[in-house]
């Protein structure tokens, strides 16, 4: 690795130390505990809920329930459609029906066996066909049919492009449910303002801005009137957006009722019963090729589990939709994709966002094309893979950035000597009765931020001090994922100093405007882009104040550079430090607010064309594994990945993107997933919802690509989701290649190898329906 | 979440532990199985006993023949202890693999047996090993097969009263080979799916078979010992056709359920395959 690219996290000290302080750490005088009571059916209509027993027990300080929401009893980022309190019926296992205020952990779980809920059981969809048939209850008031979304792309005409392929292939794939599994989990304490109706808000809060929202408008109160301050994360791929709100909401509640700060800390049990999952997708691929290897068709046909509340299926499937043909150059597109209520746990956002399902679909299908053309998956993804220039299924013409899917393809084949492998495992499965080695490969590209789902824009603050040293503060939060050093490289690299300069002050909704989510693997491009206008400005003022000391004749000729301001005409030179002081004295603000508002994008829901994104990152991953056929153990003993990150400003940080996206990847194709059965799940810790340890995998090879984008700060795009979204179907591909036998379903645990089946067993399609 | 404060006592001496056993007081000494019932409030008694610091249940040592390793023994200093790996490398296999460094520092192996939970990874090892389990009570001592000693998920044969003072494994005198094979999905950190335990005891010639013992974990509510595998193998000598037969026979022998940790199919299959690659490593 580049030593000089290695930067220290710039919030690694608290961190390792121990110092930081996360949401479950905090304390507030007078403060209560906070505990939900949620659903005991999948789907059951709330008859009476009486809890005058909980009321008695000593040290209960309050019970709310929906009636005791003052506002809109509702929240949704899309639509309003989700109840913090279930108010007339509960749709899942995870609904909360009640909340109570105590003074420990202890006496809420009392509290809470004392309620008494009397339901109305009614027949409940756990299946998504059985959701769609005509005669099947509707979930969802609100909507007319179990059938909440519908994304349709059409492009050319696909019977033609059937009709001059040579080989036509149709396959289904499935995919499952899947915890986000952040090490904390979900934290909030709600605590009263001192002004009249206003509260402050501490968590563990991935999108402050989204949670304020769904807080003011349940307790019926301005936005100013909320202010979400986040505390440290332990994590959030994606997983504590709308989830928080929901919490929040519900500790701001009890927080109202009793009139003191309420801090309500998740189990890891009632982490994964109550928040949203990764959609299963159940895929129905169909392509049409010529002998040569020119796709002619595809037809894809596609239906997500959205559960109990829309959430982000709108969004997720969308996504889907625009890239469920993969890289690749397709004259004829027909797809459709459909989000479907169930009383299944909800699903949202999840790292990768409506990509890992459709990548491990379309990925898998690739390689057996290939297979049938006989040729190699390689030379087939090569023959149809875009390049500059080519067209999208929407209709978007690649340009303006690099198209570097071949390079990231060329580069992770040579570093894991694909082709060799190949010869040399063929070699070895024929004399290995037990282990069997295989290699596949998978590639993608993606359209950074949110694109055509909404309003993209963001800001940042860069506050100079008199002394050169700085703070940093944007629109978007850090997770976990680097954010904070990456933004104060951003900035410094402005300035020519050292990251070490700068500090990043805390999330405040009151500090800093609403950017939107931190999602969509945007952070870097947008909020990364807010503080370099923002840099840029302060830097601007600096020059204008210090243009006399350096004698310079125009302001172009002052540069930062090595901790120094010089006007690189005469040589002069003084320190950054003094350059701000001077500034300082010179009554300049040296603070000042970045903006960044991305390209114009656009799509036409109708026919599904447009340009749905204003840039693309590419990336490829290889799997070279191990399977043992006796114990169905799949070891991946390499994985390399090649990802184009645009620039990778903060370097340490695209490597652990990479790792940590790949082991993840792993988990999803091999052995994660919620076993829900008849709406309620089994495995509600991790004892039993397996995630990856360091011991079940070998190495990781990242290979970062650099073709700057004109969009980006100084060039830097997206890394975040490419790195977890290919892993799954390079995992599939090399068990093919390794057993000479398919699967279409994921993940692909000991069982599958061994028995043909997947541990998780069939659930019913409906209770009654 | 614990539902009601509870009791606690450290036990000083085994008058202590009788008394207060007297008053329904949970004896533990890791905790890291008790600990976790008493927060989900599985468990129904007036007070928590602490037995992990007594000497009575603390020494490994090796006297006629046998090893005797104190109920109150951490599964960490077992591992590290120099007689046991020399005599017993397949209970360091199985005890290793018990959850995870922290678990293994804080636990006991007296406690994992009185857990007598049917995925223990001791249990099945032990059996194999024929180890005894020396139970003492206010006015008795007595001394009991392992392999007699569940009952059932978490029931074991200990009467009221009654706790385990030490564990005693007889020594193998003649060549012998021990190992433990736990399927799970993690190799680390993780619960079994189902587990083997095979000792072969050697003749002079140090091939033929003088004894065979196998047993199996999490096929059924408690470990089992495959008698009419172990039957088949008694003098003979290896063969491929042979550890084919056996290990068809250890899965038939085997009674397993479908459940969250995996299938009866993989399960009934896997505990074979156990015997099968731990035979075929032994020759």
């Amino acid at each position: 690795m580049d030593e000089k690219r290695n930067i220290i996290r710039i919030d690694g000290y608290e961190k390792v130390t121990g110092r930081a302080k996360y949401c479950g750490d905090l304390y507030f005088d007078r403060m209560l505990y906070g505990k939900i009571l949620r659903s005991k059916y999948a789907h059951a209509k709330i008859l009476n809920i009486n809890y005058e027993k909980a009321l008695e027990i000593k040290g209960v300080h309050g019970v709310v329930t929906s009636w005791d929401v003052p506002g809109e009893k509702t929240i949704g980022a899309i639509r309003f459609d989700h109840f913090p309190f279930a108010t007339d019926k509960a749709l899942y296992s995870g609904d909360g029906i009640a909340a109570v205020a105590c003074e420990s952990e202890e006496i809420c779980d009392r509290a809470l066996e004392a309620i008494n809920v009397e339901y109305e059981e009614l027949p409940a969809i756990f299946d998504m066909f059985e959701a769609m048939k005509k005669e099947s209850p509707i979930i969802k008031e609100e909507f007319d049919s179990n059938i909440l979304t519908h994304y349709p792309l059409r492009k050319g005409n696909v019977e033609q492009g059937f009709k001059s392929s040579d080989l036509i292939l149709e396959r289904e794939f499935n995919t499952q449910f899947v915890e986000h599994a952040y090490i904390e989990t979900e934290a909030v304490i709600a605590v009263p303002g001192e002004a009249k109706d206003c509260y402050e808000i501490y968590g563990s809060i991935q999108c402050p801005h989204s949670t304020r929202k769904g807080v003011a408008r349940t307790m019926g109160v301005p936005l100013k009137n909320i202010r979400i301050i986040q505390a440290n994360m332990g994590g959030a791929f994606g997983g504590k957006d709308d989830s928080m709100t929901i919490l929040a909401v519900r500790a701001c509640v009890l927080a109202k009722k009793t009139n003191r700060p309420v801090k309500v800390v998740y189990s890891r049990e009632e982490s994964i019963i109550d928040t949203y999952k990764r959609h299963p997708y159940n895929l129905k691929y169909k392509i049409g090729v010529s002998k040569d290897g020119k796709i002619q068709a595809m037809k894809v046909l596609m239906y997500a589990d959205s559960g109990a509340y829309l959430s982000m299926t709108p969004f997720v499937t969308w996504r889907s939709v625009v890239q469920a043909t993969g890289p690749y150059e397709v004259e004829n597109v027909e797809t459709d994709i459909y989000g479907i209520a169930t009383n299944n746990p909800y699903t949202g956002a999840f790292r990768g966002f409506g990509s890992p399902q459709i990548i491990y679909a379309q990925e898998s299908l690739m390689d057996e094309v290939a297979e049938k053309l006989g040729m190699d998956g390689v030379e087939l993804r090569r023959i149809n893979g875009y390049k500059q220039g080519s067209t999208t299924a929407s209709c978007q013409k690649l340009e303006g950035h690099k198209v570097s899917l071949m390079e990231a393809m060329d580069k992770v084949i040579e570093k894991s000597d694909y082709f060799n492998k190949k010869e040399e495992f063929k070699i070895y499965n024929a004399k290995s009765e037990r282990f069997k080695k295989g290699i596949g490969l998978s590639c993608s590209f993606r359209g950074c931020s949110l694109g055509a789902e909404g309003t993209d824009a963001t800001g940042a603050i860069v506050s100079v001090q008199a002394d050169g040293s700085i703070y940093i503060l944007a629109g978007l939060a850090e997770n976990g994922q680097g954010l904070k050093t990456t933004f104060s490289k951003i900035a410094a690299d402005v300035f020519g100093i050292d990251v070490s300069n700068c500090s990043y002050l805390p999330q405040d909704t009151g500090f800093i405007a609403d950017g939107g989510p931190t999602v969509a693997s945007r952070s870097t491009l947008m909020g990364g882009s807010a503080v370099k206008l923002g840099a840029e400005i302060v830097r601007d003022r600096i020059k204008d104040s210090v243009k006399k000391t350096l004698e310079a004749s125009s302001l172009d000729d002052i540069v930062f550079e090595n901790g120094k301001v010089i006007n690189i005409k005469n040589k002069k030179e003084i320190e950054f430090k003094k350059a701000c002081e001077i500034a300082y004295f010179d009554g300049k603000n040296i603070t000042a607010y970045g903006w960044y508002k991305a390209p114009d994008v656009y799509w036409d829901e109708e026919i599904g064309q447009g340009p749905a994104y204003f840039t693309y990152v590419y990336g490829s991953q290889i799997a070279e594994l191990t399977v043992d056929t006796w114990t169905g153990k799949i070891f991946v003993d390499n994985a390399y990945a090649a990802h184009d990150v645009g620039n990778a400003i903060n370097y340490t940080g695209t490597l652990g993107q990479i790792y940590g996206g790949v082991v993840q990847g792993m988990g999803y194709g091999l052995f994660e997933e919620v076993d829900v059965q008849d709406g309620f799940i089994k495995n509600t810790n991790l004892d039993e919802y397996f995630i990856p340890t360091v011991k079940d995998f070998g190495n990781i090879y990242p290979i970062v690509i650099e073709n700057p984008d004109k969009y980006g700060p100084s060039g830097g795009k997206s890394l975040g989701e490419p790195t977890i979204e290919l892993m799954s179907s390079a995992i599939n591909n090399a068990v093919s290649n390794a057993m000479g036998k398919r699967f279409y379903k994921i993940p692909i645990d000991l069982e599958t190898i061994v028995t043909g089946k997947q541990l998780k067993r069939k659930q019913k399609r409906g209770s009654e329906a | 979440m614990i539902e009601k404060e509870f009791e606690f006592y450290k036990a000083e001496g085994y008058t202590d532990v009788f008394n207060y056993m007297k008053k329904n007081y949970l004896p533990f000494a890791g905790g890291t199985d008790v600990m976790i019932k008493v927060k989900e409030g599985y468990l129904r008694t007036s007070g928590l006993l602490y037995i992990g610091d007594m000497l009575e249940l603390k020494g490994i040592e090796k006297k006629d023949n046998s090893i005797f390793i104190g109920a109150a023994e951490k599964l960490t200093d077992i591992i590290k202890n120099t007689i046991v790996k020399e005599n017993f490398p397949g209970l360091i296999q199985a005890i290793e693999l018990i959850g995870s460094l922290q678990i293994r520092n804080q636990a006991t192996l007296g406690g994992n047996l009185a857990n007598c939970s049917p995925v223990s990874d001791s249990m099945p090892i032990l059996m194999a090993l024929d180890a005894k389990i020396h139970i003492v009570s206010e006015n008795n001592r007595k001394i009991i097969e392992l392999k007699d000693f569940p009952k059932g998920v978490c029931q074991t044969a200990l009467e009221t009263g009654e706790i385990i003072e030490k564990l005693e494994i007889p020594i193998i005198n003649s060549k012998n080979y021990q190992a433990y094979r736990k399927f799970a999905q993690r190799p680390e950190v993780s619960i079994q799916k189902c587990s083997t335990a095979v000792v072969f005891e050697y003749e002079n010639d140090e091939i033929t078979i003088k004894k065979a013992k196998i047993a199996i974990g999490a096929v059924a509510v408690r470990a089992l010992r495959c008698e009419k595998a172990e039957q088949m193998l008694k003098g003979q000598k290896l063969s491929p056709e042979l550890i084919e037969k056996v290990a068809n026979m250890v899965s038939e022998e085997s009674k397993p359920i479908s459940d969250i940790r995996s299938t009866r199919e993989y399960r009934q299959k896997m505990v074979g395959e156990g015997f099968r690659e731990i035979a075929l490593k032994s020759v």
